[in-house]
């Protein structure tokens, strides 16, 4: 690592700021305090505040800033007229595969700065590598094919109709290094645009700085015997099959088991289904702790953190069969069962009730698997194997 | 990661145990039919089914009279339900048979592996038609007939047996050996490749037992070549399984491990009128005998009469005759 210590990297991102949310930015600030104990780290953005602002604003007056310890520089973003860039993303949004007509529409119409793009063309070779997340906007699909050979991609890539657009095969192909963060988002990318010598499964690095108290839960909630659900109620975590399926199975085998659920948006509970509502990190944790196991039937997600942070509290999972990153991490850790109708989800907690030991053993092996693959320091350690 | 136990074993567990658990759950649904909630019984998804689509073929319920029309009309419901779980079952198998099929004709076209069709037919009598004096009136004035795929040879037979002069092809070279011994005008050669590469025009084609050896492809094609070589005015008769008759699938249809497919008899008479043919029609054969079907009881009642009535369709969809001709006159 030493020969790394003096190199300049810096992250290319569409918008950077110590209390944006979201997945992407909260990983890049994550990566950046990571790796700043091997590179020199600056931050190329626009001006733009989040994602959620008008991107023909200029929040920030472009310039050079200094946050969370490395020098920011900011430019001014590309003003355009969006009407009809609205209109496509919205059917986008609905799932329509692009044609040519929308993809021409969406690239001049995502987020860019002539400006950014400008000061990289000038001063790629002040830089060791460029790294640019996530994989969708202009700031990455213009960066990538100027910088080419010193470009890594860090995609966060989603089965969605913008994954589909053809420019997105050049970007992948051309990047230096693709980091994925699960082997079934490298599937997706490889299904899409065919394999590359430079794709890499890195993972994603989690915090696992944390613990649970089961007995601080049943002091102040009183619940015991429970299965736990965290996330947001809607649709897109496919609440109401679980709440379908766990009624059912209730109804069949009466028990006082119970299903806990934590996360923003409120749910009409009753005796058998609690809604906690939204809960402190620390008490999401003691949740955890005090549950039998998480229960996580959501479909689509690219990497599901509260299944790794269930398995690093040594609770197993049960999640859809149909969603392969959550069943990849059940079937790599040994540690979760996935099921595809409601007769395996009920047989499924049968067997966990009868086999407490087993129950026990597979949330041990996901703890070993949350920590030997996923701590950031094992992640920051594979990121840079494949640098070098 | 810990050796001693493995998911994916845990899994195979699991998803044995929901499997009786569905299993059981499909058979109480069916016991636990409710006689009291059968008072206006319909069966709405008994006349959607595609093989009981005419209005004809629907299940009649007994009328509201007397102390056993609710147990007769709640023993029809459950009757339906066993038939339509025998149903599913002959659908699901009929899928794995075609994939099997399907991969042993591929496996064996590849590996070369000689499968002794001759031997098996004569053990199963698979492609011989019982049906012959039913054709006779369209090749009563024929001089120059051809029998396509005649197997054991019994329609050269029967054409020799009435003065009528014909020739056969068999792709199966046993087959040609045998009537070629019995002094017979044979060829051994593929169908297709007999009528593509041969000018003469005939004045009446048969070709029984064949179709169902036949994937789309060639079934289309062979009929238009048939159309080719046809005389005007003269005919084509191609007989095939019946896939009315439901029974057909748990006898001739999984009996020929050659066999592709059945073919609907609507199905083959569109082929039939797109390739040219006209006065298309069917003809019917191979009954089944009345003590080989369901049998009546002596009408005393209304309901008796209902009853057999309700018998008589039966008979209808699972007794149908076993084979259908099409036949098509250029």
């Amino acid at each position: 690592m030493q020969l790394l210590e003096k190199n300049k990297i810096c992250f290319v991102l569409p918008w950077f700021g110590e209390n944006i949310v979201g997945g992407a930015e909260k990983e890049a600030r994550q990566l950046i305090k990571y790796l700043s104990k091997y590179f020199e780290i600056e931050i190329l953005s626009t001006t733009v505040k989040d994602f959620f602002s008008d991107w023909n604003l200029n929040y920030y007056k472009e310039g050079i800033y200094r946050e969370l310890g490395v020098l920011v520089r900011r430019f001014d973003v590309d003003k355009v007229d969006r009407t009809e860039f609205h209109n496509v993303n919205r059917l986008l949004m609905q799932g329509k595969n692009p044609n040519a007509y929308d993809e021409k529409v969406y690239l001049e119409g995502i987020i860019n700065s002539k400006n950014l793009l400008n000061f990289i063309k000038l001063n790629k070779d002040n830089y060791k590598y460029f790294f640019f997340m996530p994989y969708m906007f202009g700031t990455t699909i213009n960066g990538v094919l100027n910088v080419l050979d010193k470009s890594v991609l860090i995609p966060c890539l989603h089965d969605e109709s913008y994954a589909k657009m053809t420019i997105f095969n050049d970007v992948f192909h051309k990047a230096f290094r693709v980091f994925f963060h699960m082997n079934s988002e490298k599937n997706l990318a490889e299904k899409l645009y065919g394999t590359s010598p430079s794709y890499r499964v890195v993972g994603e690095g989690v915090n696992f700085n944390f613990s649970g108290d089961s007995k601080k839960f049943y002091e102040k909630f009183k619940i015991k015997n429970f299965y736990l659900f965290i996330g947001r109620k809607d649709e897109g975590k496919n609440i109401s099959l679980l709440l379908k399926w766990f009624r059912l199975y209730k109804k069949k085998n009466p028990s006082d088991l119970k299903l806990v659920l934590i996360g923003p948006l409120k749910i009409e509970g009753d005796e058998d289904i609690i809604d906690l509502g939204f809960l402190p990190e620390n008490e999401k944790y003691d949740a955890i702790s005090a549950s039998l196991g998480l229960i996580n039937l959501s479909l689509y997600e690219s990497f599901s953190l509260v299944v790794l942070e269930s398995a690093f509290l040594k609770k197993v999972v049960i999640v859809l069969s149909n969603c392969e990153t959550t069943k990849e991490h059940c079937l790599n850790g040994n540690m979760g069962l996935y099921v595809k109708d409601y007769y395996e989800f009920s047989s499924s907690l049968k067997y966990l009730e009868k086999n407490p030991d087993i129950a026990k053993k597979l949330g041990e092996n996901g703890y070993n698997y949350a920590v030997t693959n996923f701590s950031f320091e094992i992640v920051i350690n594979k990121i840079l194997e494949n640098l070098l | 990661m810990n050796k001693e136990i493995s998911v994916v074993e845990i899994m195979k567990e699991i998803e044995n145990n929901a499997k009786k658990e569905r299993m059981l759950n499909d058979s109480q649904r069916l016991n636990n039919l409710d006689i009291k909630s059968l008072k206006d019984i319909e069966f709405p998804e008994l006349n959607n089914q595609d093989f009981l689509i005419s209005s004809k073929l629907r299940l009649r319920k007994v009328e509201n009279k007397g102390i056993f029309t609710r147990p007769i009309n709640y023993l029809l419901r459950k009757f339906y339900f066993a038939l339509r779980y025998l149903l599913d079952s002959l659908i699901v198998s009929q899928e794995k048979f075609n994939i099997f099929a399907n991969n042993f004709i591929l496996e064996n076209e590849k590996k070369e592996i000689d499968f002794d069709y001759f031997d098996f037919s004569s053990e199963f009598r698979t492609n011989a038609s019982n049906n012959l004096d039913l054709y006779l009136p369209f090749f009563k004035d024929s001089k120059n007939a051809l029998d396509l795929g005649f197997g054991n040879g019994e329609f050269l037979q029967f054409l020799k047996k009435h003065n009528i002069q014909g020739q056969g092809v068999d792709s199966n070279k046993d087959f040609v050996e045998k009537m070629k011994g019995l002094d017979f005008d044979v060829y051994e050669a593929d169908l297709i490749k007999f009528l593509e590469d041969n000018n003469d025009i005939y004045d009446g084609v048969f070709c029984a037992q064949v179709a169902e050896h036949l994937d789309n492809f060639n079934l289309l094609k062979l009929v238009s070549l048939v159309f080719k070589s046809l005389k005007e005015n003269s005919y084509f008769i191609m007989e095939t399984i019946n896939v009315k008759s439901l029974s057909v699938f748990t006898n001739s249809v999984y009996k020929d491990l050659t066999h592709i497919r059945p073919i609907h008899p609507d199905l083959l008479r569109y082929i039939f009128k797109k390739a040219g043919f006209k006065d298309v029609s069917l003809i019917f054969s191979s009954e089944f005998k009345n003590e080989e079907k369901l049998k009546k009881v002596e009408e005393k009642s209304d309901n008796d009469k209902v009853l057999n009535s309700n018998l008589d369709i039966l008979n209808e969809i699972i007794f149908a005759p076993q084979d259908y001709a099409v036949v098509g006159k250029k």
